[in-house]
């Protein structure tokens, strides 16, 4: 058994305890002011050894979320070990020194929490919900599986079995599935930012233990972290558990900055066809990734989406879902992946007759954005469905709130300003519109992926 | 020279003293990880202000007032569910309850839709066997625009044929979806065997019915029970009664009211089940649901109840996910459920396993019942299960259209106003004498085992079963299997 308990210097943890002790109450610390749109008080501070911390106060139940998230994703696997971030998330549920392997479950089950966990491209999320009461248990837990893991030749066998497995399932369960990640390929042609984060047999294979120790000593640290608290507890409460659980945890190295994406500029392969015999029903994929856009521009893009895509009064949905009934089912969202945005929509038909007419649609209604300006009133109903949807995120749940959180910290490096967020979207004009569409939506680049049954 | 060599032993001292204490409080916080944390004492969750009146024209308006919110949340539940629908139209009240958000007199479906989510406002609708809830969520500034809205679904619907194909066809396809799946079909087909003979539909959907359902049906399903009378409007956020009172009354003017009947609900008894019965469909997996008839929410059995589904399958935790799947292997999933339906409860079990397992699977359900009609319920495992009840009841109200619709069922089930206030207390109270007489009131009496999946591929683990009976997916019986000898029925 490998324990993978990080050297801490004593004397330095009591001098910094003796220091942290006088200073209490100094570290970074910043309080937002409450908004109508966000009444809840919003904390940050930062802990010696590099974790950031946010707590948000709401005691109108008592319950508390918290998320730990790591800067870590897929784009962090190691070329042909793909899936080995993602088997990272699943190991962290596999024992530390004082947490026996899968007691994480079982403690936070018993008090009647909830848990999960998610891989993404470039974050790990590991969160739970408990009755406020518990707060120090989950943060103990968290701890442990942050400082003193414990992996073996044994548990990463078994879930190299599990991700083997449901791999199997899903491409029997969800055929689709093994196109998104095609389309990935197509729209990312390099592999830290194309390949799939669930990996595949080989490259789950590949990994060895040495991998997975490396690369939990490298990611899973303090200064490469991230802890939300939402929900019913004190700031002051908080932060003495947090210094408590995590303060002597020593931090690790610096982290290095993201590999750069080399994409080749040429689209060869932007459209093609796939017979298939695991699937039922016609599908079509589109893929167009916004080069260059700027974090300005993103309320603006993701209006765009609303107006495209979200909702069913959408101009995609009412075409090919209400008026043309071409869609039996239709779906979309702009991705994020660092600097890239991708715009991604997907939808199933009775034939391949309707897929072409969907294909074509697709185009017509992608480019009636460069030559037309977007009506007012179109335009206040996509505002309107943004404003609920952000507000619903931040307001609905602790958990949904911590999430949000915690991503858009990860992200720009700082917490949002709600009243700030809302009135850039409501400064948004049609002519903005038309500009942005102009800029990206270049039909040279449309990505078309087209996957018919046998 | 004296007075250097105390200044010394002085410093000597204050050092040692120093890194003692330093060293102490290192190794404490070494000793503070090898254990988990003492709780601190919970704190029980109370619901935010409630308070209920009712408008001239019958409609009930409840209000729970929760300050500093921007999003508001509005439930409306009309008090007629699948159980009005007549036998030979299953679905009328769905197809009807959907067709509301279909269009009104003023915006056909897609003006309807724009206005929504103009609006901000998303919606659902839950059809169950009494009543129907409509459940929408919106921003604080839009709410008179919303109720204002809201109102012309109920009293101007458009019912128009083109959205009611619509809304037929949707049904048809995915009642035809639930068919093929193996729990889903199976559980429809126990609701039934439990129910039969008793004129109750608890909200099964006979998918070739839909095809009979008629414009002509739907305005007068809407007129009989649409009404305000039968109607209760619950509002979440931030407003008192007065003022939700004078808004709902303005946008709900021309809305009228009308005299509803109901027939009775009957409150039924639980049979001797002796025979197993065997859902025919072809799927690799196999569903087993094995359950019985209990009282409904609000009886004084209710806590005892929630243990006792807590003790045998109400999480991961629970003895059936622990010995089925943990510990033995022979499950995907094991759980428990309690359902409520007016004037009856329902305790079912639904496992999901192999062909092969299926007789270890019921022997050891069956096991873990017995346990609790004879054998003794450890202290501690019955304090842990009130525990994670007591812990989870926040959780299961922290969406606020789950509060609001707890809030809701409380009138609809005529509850008292201060039942879910008094939920830890009730808790609290629940012995393990008093779970196991709850487990012999309810299975002393052979409870109903249904199983679901591929006959064929399962009869090798069928062979110890005394007698099955084999029906199709119509629900007709096909054949008998008594000790693994199948005889077909002549039909």
């Amino acid at each position: 058994m490998m324990v993978l308990k990080r050297q801490t210097d004593k004397t330095s943890a009591v001098v910094r305890a003796i220091i942290i002790f006088l200073l209490f109450g100094l570290v970074n610390d910043q309080l937002k002011a409450q908004s109508p749109e966000f009444p809840y008080s919003l904390n940050q501070f930062k802990l010696r050894n590099g974790l950031e911390v946010i707590v948000c106060e709401d005691s109108s139940l008592p319950l508390i979320s918290v998320v730990v998230a790591y800067a870590v994703g897929s784009i962090n696997d190691p070329e042909n070990k793909g899936g080995l971030a993602f088997m990272m998330q699943h190991l962290m549920f596999q024992g530390s020194q004082n947490v026996g392997s899968m007691q994480h479950f079982i403690y936070i089950q018993n008090a009647g929490g909830e848990l999960n966990a998610s891989t993404t491209f470039d974050k790990t999320f590991f969160y739970e919900t408990v009755p406020s009461n518990q707060l120090g248990l989950v943060l103990w837990l968290e701890s442990e599986r942050m400082n003193f893991l414990e992996i073996n030749e044994a548990k990463v066998a078994r879930i190299k079995e599990m991700m083997l497995t449901n791999a199997q399932q899903r491409n029997l369960q969800e055929p689709y599935d093994r196109y998104f990640f095609l389309m990935d390929q197509i729209l990312y042609p390099d592999f830290s930012y194309g390949h799939s984060p669930l990996g595949n047999e080989e490259s789950i294979n590949n990994i060895t233990l040495d991998d997975i120790l490396a690369f939990y000593r490298r990611y899973y640290a303090p200064n490469n972290a991230i802890i939300c608290i939402s929900g019913d507890v004190k700031v002051e409460k908080a932060r003495e558990l947090v210094t408590k659980y995590f303060e002597t945890i020593p931090r690790g190295a610096e982290q290095p900055s993201y590999p750069a994406a080399g994409f080749a500029a040429v689209y060869s392969s932007r459209d093609q066809t796939i017979i298939d015999p695991l699937v039922s029903t016609p599908a079509l994929e589109f893929g167009l990734r916004l080069d260059g856009s700027s974090p300005e521009e993103l309320p603006v893009l993701r209006l765009f989406e609303y107006l495209l895509i979200n909702g069913k009064s959408s101009r995609l949905y009412n075409q090919l879902v209400n008026r043309q009934r071409l869609a039996l089912y239709l779906s979309g969202n702009l991705e994020k992946r660092r600097a890239f945005i991708t715009l991604k929509i997907f939808l199933l038909a009775n034939n391949q007759a309707m897929i072409a007419l969907s294909k074509k649609l697709i185009v017509e209604q992608l480019n009636k954005f460069k030559v037309e300006l977007v009506s007012d009133r179109e335009l206040n109903r996509a505002k309107g469905r943004y404003r609920f949807d952000f507000l619903s995120q931040l307001t609905t749940t602790n958990q949904a709130r911590a999430l949000t959180l915690v991503e858009y910290y990860l992200d720009r490096g700082q917490l949002p300003d709600i009243s700030y967020e809302l009135a850039a979207i409501n400064k948004i004009t049609p002519s903005l519109l038309l500009l942005l569409a102009r800029k990206y939506l270049k039909e040279g680049k449309y990505c078309f992926l087209t996957i018919l049954p046998r | 020279m004296k007075l250097a060599e105390s200044l010394r032993f002085k410093y000597w001292l204050a050092g040692l003293l120093l890194f003692s204490f330093c060293f102490s409080a290192l190794l404490s916080q070494e000793r503070f990880r090898r254990n988990p944390p003492y709780p601190d004492p919970l704190n029980p969750m109370k619901f935010p202000p409630v308070e209920s009146g009712l408008l001239t024209s019958g409609l009930r308006i409840v209000t729970m007032t929760r300050l500093n919110r921007p999003l508001f949340n509005l439930l409306i539940i009309v008090q007629a569910g699948e159980n009005d629908s007549p036998r030979q139209l299953s679905g009328l009240a769905t197809v009807t309850a959907q067709m509301l958000l279909r269009g009104t007199l003023s915006l056909n479906s897609s003006a309807l839709e724009e206005q929504m989510e103009t609006l901000g406002l998303s919606g659902s609708i839950e059809v169950r066997a009494d009543y129907i809830i409509y459940s929408f969520s919106f921003l604080e500034e839009n709410l008179e625009s919303v109720l204002r809205l809201v109102g012309t679904y109920f009293y101007e619907p458009a019912f128009s044929t083109q959205e009611l194909s619509a809304v037929k066809r949707d049904l048809y396809y995915k009642q035809v979806a639930r068919r093929k799946d193996p729990e889903k079909s199976g559980y429809d087909f126990f609701l039934l065997k439990l129910f039969a003979g008793t004129g109750y539909n608890p909200a099964v959907i006979d998918e070739e019915s839909i095809r009979n359902i008629s414009q002509k049906d739907v305005v007068s399903f809407h007129q009989r029970f649409f009404r305000p009378n039968n109607s209760i409007v619950v509002l979440d956020g931030n407003i008192n009664l007065n003022n939700a009172s004078r808004k709902i009354s303005q946008a709900f003017s021309r809305w009228t009211a009308h005299p509803v009947e109901r027939p009775p609900v009957p409150v039924v008894d639980n049979l001797n089940y002796q025979a197993v019965s065997f859902l025919d469909l072809a799927s690799p997996d196999v569903s087993v649901l094995i359950g019985n008839i209990v009282s409904p929410l609000g009886s004084e059995d209710y806590y005892d109840l929630l243990v006792l589904n807590q003790l045998i399958g109400g999480s991961p935790s629970s003895r059936l996910f622990l010995n089925l799947r943990e510990s033995k292997g022979l499950a995907y999933y094991a759980f428990s459920h309690l359902s409520f339906f007016k004037n009856n409860g329902l305790f079912w079990i639904r496992v999901k396993t192999s062909p092969q397992l299926v007789d270890r699977v019921v022997m050891e359900v069956m096991s873990q019942l017995n346990f609790l009609l004879e054998g003794k319920i450890d202290p501690l495992e019955l304090e842990k299960a009130k525990a994670y009840l007591a812990g989870n009841f926040p959780l299961e109200n922290q969406l606020p259209q789950e509060m609001a619709k707890r809030i809701s069922l409380q009138f609809v089930f005529k509850l008292p106003p201060n039942f879910w206030n008094k939920y830890y207390e009730n808790l609290l109270a629940v012995s393990s004498e008093k779970v196991q007489l709850a487990a012999r009131r309810y299975f002393t009496r052979q409870p109903l085992i249904v199983i679901s999946g591929d006959f064929q591929a399962s009869l090798d683990s069928l062979k110890k079963f005394e007698r099955i009976e084999v029906y199709d997916q119509e629900g007709q019986l096909k054949a008998t299997c008594e000790k693994g000898v199948v005889r077909n029925e002549n039909r």
